[in-house]
Formats: structure tokens, C-alpha cells, sequence
């Protein structure tokens, strides 16, 4: 007999949902299994996203599906070197309405749920700062005035790995405030033929999206999240995973503590997007790289010999 | 606490699988000890029974048994068993506290994986079996060793090898005891043969030793049949005579 509390249900039900959103984002994006499960993540643990990829792999598309199907304001920004922070916080203009007129607050592009942030680094560390103040604080400063973001609230910038020139690298402070780093690889042939089988047999492909689950649901999903229970052991664990890059021969500086809070959460959204109900070792090996990768640097010799951040996560990974 | 109740469960359940194996262990030790107090013959301890003080005995490893079986319990002997009970038992020990959905579901799952998974899988069966294979073979030993009672028996008179040797060689011993005169084994009845008051002079040729023919000469000139109206026992002496010329 196989007796289920009512709390069971809720969650099998939660997981369910999950299941569900992958199933109907596969009906527009083809393959990239990888990307769709980690940016659940990100959003399950509340976390902002860094994603770095070469022009028309799908960002955007990406984005805008999986905004519908959750049922989030999707907005995007697109950085240029003559952005300004007004262009995406809002700014005051004046409403001549009658005998009236008055200073009217109008909204920029930031206040919506999710915001994908095209190419961060080509906007001005100015306009980069008014991103990341809304990424951080969860809110926006227009004058003398702060105008808070509706929740859930998710920012996804993006970075060309190719095209440097003219551009404003991230700070490292800066990109300590996105949870994860991922790297959007090119499709296979299998995936491409699909790809463009979809999309050149119509002028607007337009897939049949259901919205899955709604906003309160997604914030109930949160709940579930931090509410994953995590042994002790394999908390301490991550923490000393992070630890580890602070004092190992082949990096020039390691990751914050804000890098173990990221690492335990995103555990944490990782079990809830593979539907178990606690927390694996599993979890935070594989959630490792895309959460250190963008807080470390790599000493000279590092450099010199040819190792990635991503070869020095692993090795400390296996080696904890 | 529900994660809490369910620790105690499996640690009762590991705990009457400790009392029976500590009573196998008991019986063991009892009947190891009991033998050599039969086979010696050795009936009292200190003014007591030897049984009730093997039975004394019995009792305090019994309980000091137990107490060290008890003492080894971990877990970890439940999650050895079923890896998959493995994270999740780790993960919620140390969320006993936790209320919380998840948390609740996780311990569901864990209540169902135990109630599926019996306290059988932690019973070492081919030990135990061993054990009672060895306590049925030191039953039988014990039962043998009664039934023989070795302690009673006076072996000086089966270890007089010379006497025996001596009587085998006695005219009179058959084997199983002397023949004494008008010993019931004797077929029938002593009976007397009546020669009768016929006397017989015996004259025979021989041939041969001329030594035996002395002797038998001898032997001619003493014999005297004497004859009886008894046809049989003529013809007994008749017989006899014919017995003695074929000597010749």
C-alpha cells in the first residue's frame, strides 16, 4: 500500500508542471536540453543568468517561448554603446492632460518579469550599473525615487564571445550578481536540419503554446525550492568547493560567498527540475561549473599551459 | 516528528533481530559448555546442578550479548542494504525538524521505501541457519553422551586384556563363560551309557610304526568291552573297533 500524504501530492504535482514546461518548449526550441534545464533553474532558484553564445542560436527565441508558456512579461533590451539608463529604467516625462500637467513616471523596458539583456557588455558601465541595481535590489531609482519590480523578476544578459572590440567586459563585482554562467553550444546536424525545417516553411512559425503554469504557481515553485532539504555533509560540501577556489595554485582569485548561497540553491532548483525531493552530490557537482566559472580567474601560468576555469572546477570538484 | 518515529522503528526492528540472534548465541554457548560436564560426568557446581548453573551462565551472556549487539546499531546497516534509502535517510536525519512540504515528501517516500523493505534484509539468514545446524549437531552430541553415560561405566573390566587372553585358551571357556559340569548349555541332559557285562577280546593285524603298534597294542590289551544286552551299545563297540583298526 502506498499510503501519500497530501504534501506528497502537491509536490508530485509540482514536478509534473515541470515536466510539462520542457515538453512544450521542445515544440519551438530543438535540442539545447542542457540550456532549457539550467535556466529553469536559474529561475526556480531566483537567480539572474549570464548567457554567452555566437549571434542566432536562439537566445532570444528561447526566452520569449519560455516566458509564455510560464506566464511572465517578457522584455527585451537591446545594448548599445549609447544606451542610457533612462532607456531601460523609465523616465519621467510630461503629461499635459486638460489644465494639468504634470511629471508622469513611464515605465522603461525593465519592468517586466523576465528582461533578456542583449549583449550587456556593449552597453556603458553606466546603463550596465542600472541593470544590475534592478538585478540585485529587485528595484529601480528614477531621480529621488525608487520603483520596485514585480516579482518574480529575472534578468538574462547576454555576451558574443567573438566581437570584443568597442566593448565594456562585465566587472568581476558585477558578474558576482549573476547565479550562473552558461554557454550556448551550436546544435548537431540532426538538430540543425530540424531547426531549419521548422522555421523556412512558413513565414511566422508560430507553435501552439499553452501556458503551463501561472505566477503564483512559479512563486509556489520557488517555495518548494528553498524548501528542498540538503544533508549537511553535502552543504558543507559545496561551501568548500567555493573555499577551495580562493586557494588553489592555478587561480589568480576565487569565488565569493555569495558563490556558496548561489551553488546550494541552484542544487536545490536542480533536484526539484529532475523531480526528486531531496538534494543529491549530484547536484552541486553539476551545478559547479556554470556557477563558478564567471567568479574565478585564471593565474598566468594557468594561462600559460592552456587550462579553462572550467578544467580547474572540475579537478577541484573531484578532488574535495 | 515523524522522520524521528521512523529512526525508532528500524532501530526496534534491528533490535529483535539482535535478541535472536543473542538467544541463538546463548544456546550455543549452553550446550557447548554442558558436554564436557556430561561427558566427565560432573553433576554439581559448587553445591548446585551443573545445569542450573550453565543456566546462570547462560543468562549473563545473554544480556551482555544483547547490550554489545545493541550498541553496534547504525543506520547506515539499513542503507546498506538499499542504496537508494542511502541519501535519503542521510538527507533526512538531518531535517527532523523541517514541516515543510518537501521535507514532507520526503519523508513519505522513505516510509514507503521501509515498509516495502522488510527487517529480513538485515538478518544475516546463512549464519544463523549455521548456527542451528551446529546447535542440532551439538543436541544429538549431548543426547549421545547421556545415552552412553560414559560416567558409569566401569572400563577395568573391559581393559583386563590378559585375563581374557588367559580364559580364551581354557578348555572350559566357549567364549561367553565357563562350561561347568551340567551347565544347562550342554545339550540335553548328562546320560550315562551302560556298556553292559559283555567283554570283547580285540586281536587286530597291523602294518606300520612298530611304536604305535606298541602303543596300540597297548591300548588293545586295555581295552575291555564289556557287552550288554543293549543292541546299541553293541553296536556302538562294534564301531569302535573298526574306529581302531582304521588307526592301524
Amino acid at each position: 500500500m502506498n499510503i501519500k500524504s497530501r504534501d506528497s501530492d502537491k509536490y508530485s504535482k509540482a514536478n509534473k508542471k515541470i515536466g510539462e514546461i520542457k515538453e512544450e518548449l521542445g515544440k519551438v526550441i530543438v535540442g539545447q536540453e542542457e540550456i532549457i534545464d539550467n535556466l529553469l533553474v536559474a529561475i526556480l532558484a531566483d537567480g539572474n543568468v549570464l548567457l554567452e553564445s555566437n549571434p542566432g542560436l536562439g537566445k532570444t527565441k528561447t526566452v520569449e517561448t519560455l516566458s509564455k508558456i510560464i506566464g511572465l512579461e517578457f522584455s527585451r533590451i537591446q545594448n548599445t554603446p549609447d544606451l542610457m539608463p533612462s532607456d531601460i529604467t523609465g523616465t519621467h516625462i510630461i503629461n499635459e492632460s486638460g489644465d494639468k500637467t504634470e511629471f508622469v513616471f513611464q515605465e522603461g523596458p525593465i519592468f517586466a518579469n523576465i528582461i533578456l539583456a542583449d549583449e550587456i557588455n556593449r552597453a556603458t558601465p553606466k546603463t550596465q550599473a542600472a541593470l544590475l541595481e534592478a538585478m540585485q535590489e529587485k528595484q529601480v531609482t528614477v531621480g529621488n525615487n525608487t520603483y520596485t519590480l514585480d516579482d518574480p523578476f529575472f534578468i538574462i544578459a547576454t555576451q558574443n564571445p567573438l566581437e570584443q572590440e568597442g566593448t565594456y567586459p562585465l566587472p568581476e563585482a558585477q558578474r558576482d550578481r549573476f547565479t550562473l554562467k552558461l554557454k550556448l553550444d551550436y546544435p548537431s546536424e540532426d538538430e540543425e536540419q530540424e531547426i531549419v525545417s521548422r522555421f523556412t516553411e512558413s513565414l511566422e512559425y508560430e507553435a501552439n503554446l499553452d501556458q503551463i503554469i501561472s505566477q503564483p504557481s512559479l512563486i509556489k515553485l520557488q517555495e518548494f525550492t528553498r524548501q528542498m532539504p540538503i544533508a549537511k555533509d553535502i552543504r558543507n560540501y559545496a561551501v568548500s568547493v567555493v573555499k577551495e577556489t580562493r586557494s588553489h595554485e592555478n587561480l589568480k582569485y576565487g569565488a565569493s560567498p555569495r558563490a556558496s548561497i548561489n551553488l546550494v540553491n541552484t542544487a536545490k532548483a536542480k533536484a526539484v527540475v529532475e523531480g526528486r525531493n531531496h538534494v543529491s552530490v549530484e547536484d552541486v557537482e553539476n551545478m559547479a561549473v556554470p556557477v563558478l566559472r564567471h567568479r574565478i580567474g585564471l593565474s598566468f601560468e594557468a594561462e600559460k599551459k592552456g587550462k579553462t576555469k572550467e578544467e580547474i572546477i572540475k579537478s577541484i570538484v573531484n578532488e574535495s | 516528528m515523524r522522520i524521528d518515529d521512523l529512526l525508532k522503528t528500524l532501530k526496534r526492528e534491528y533490535q529483535k533481530i539482535c535478541l535472536l540472534q543473542s538467544l541463538i548465541d546463548t544456546i550455543i554457548v549452553f550446550l557447548v559448555l554442558n558436554l564436557p560436564f556430561l561427558v566427565f560426568g560432573v553433576f554439581e557446581v559448587y553445591g548446585f546442578a551443573h545445569w542450573k548453573f550453565l543456566t546462570v551462565l547462560a543468562a549473563f551472556f545473554f544480556v551482555l550479548d544483547s547490550y554489545w549487539r545493541f550498541k553496534q546499531y547504525d543506520v547506515t546497516i539499513y542503507e546498506d542494504e538499499n542504496p537508494e534509502l542511502k541519501e535519503l535517510l542521510r538527507t533526512a536525519k538531518d531535517n527532523t525538524d523541517k514541516t515543510n512540504t518537501v521535507s514532507q515528501a520526503l519523508f513519505d517516500q522513505i516510509q514507503d521505501i521501509t515498509r516495502n523493505m522488510s527487517s529480513e534484509a538485515i538478518v544475516p539468514t546463512r549464519e544463523i541457519l549455521g548456527k542451528i545446524v551446529f546447535i542440532g549437531v551439538m543436541s544429538i552430541m549431548t543426547i549421545s553422551a547421556g545415552a552412553f553415560d560414559l560416567s558409569s561405566t566401569d572400563i577395568s573390566d573391559t581393559l583386563d586384556f590378559e585375563d581374557e587372553t588367559n580364559e580364551i585358551f581354557d578348555a572350559d571357556y566357549d567364549g561367553d563363560h565357563f562350561i561347568e559340569d551340567g551347565h544347562e548349555d550342554v545339550l540335553g541332559d548328562p546320560e550315562d551309557i551302560e556298556s553292559g557285562e559283555l567283554l570283547i577280546d580285540i586281536e587286530t593285524e597291523s602294518s606300520g610304526d612298530e611304536q604305535v603298534l606298541e602303543v596300540l597294542a597297548e591300548s588293545n590289551e586295555q581295552i575291555v568291552l564289556e557287552s550288554s544286552e543293549n543292541d546299541f551299545n553293541r553296536e556302538l563297540a562294534l564301531d569302535y573297533m573298526e574306529g581302531i583298526q582304521d588307526i592301524e
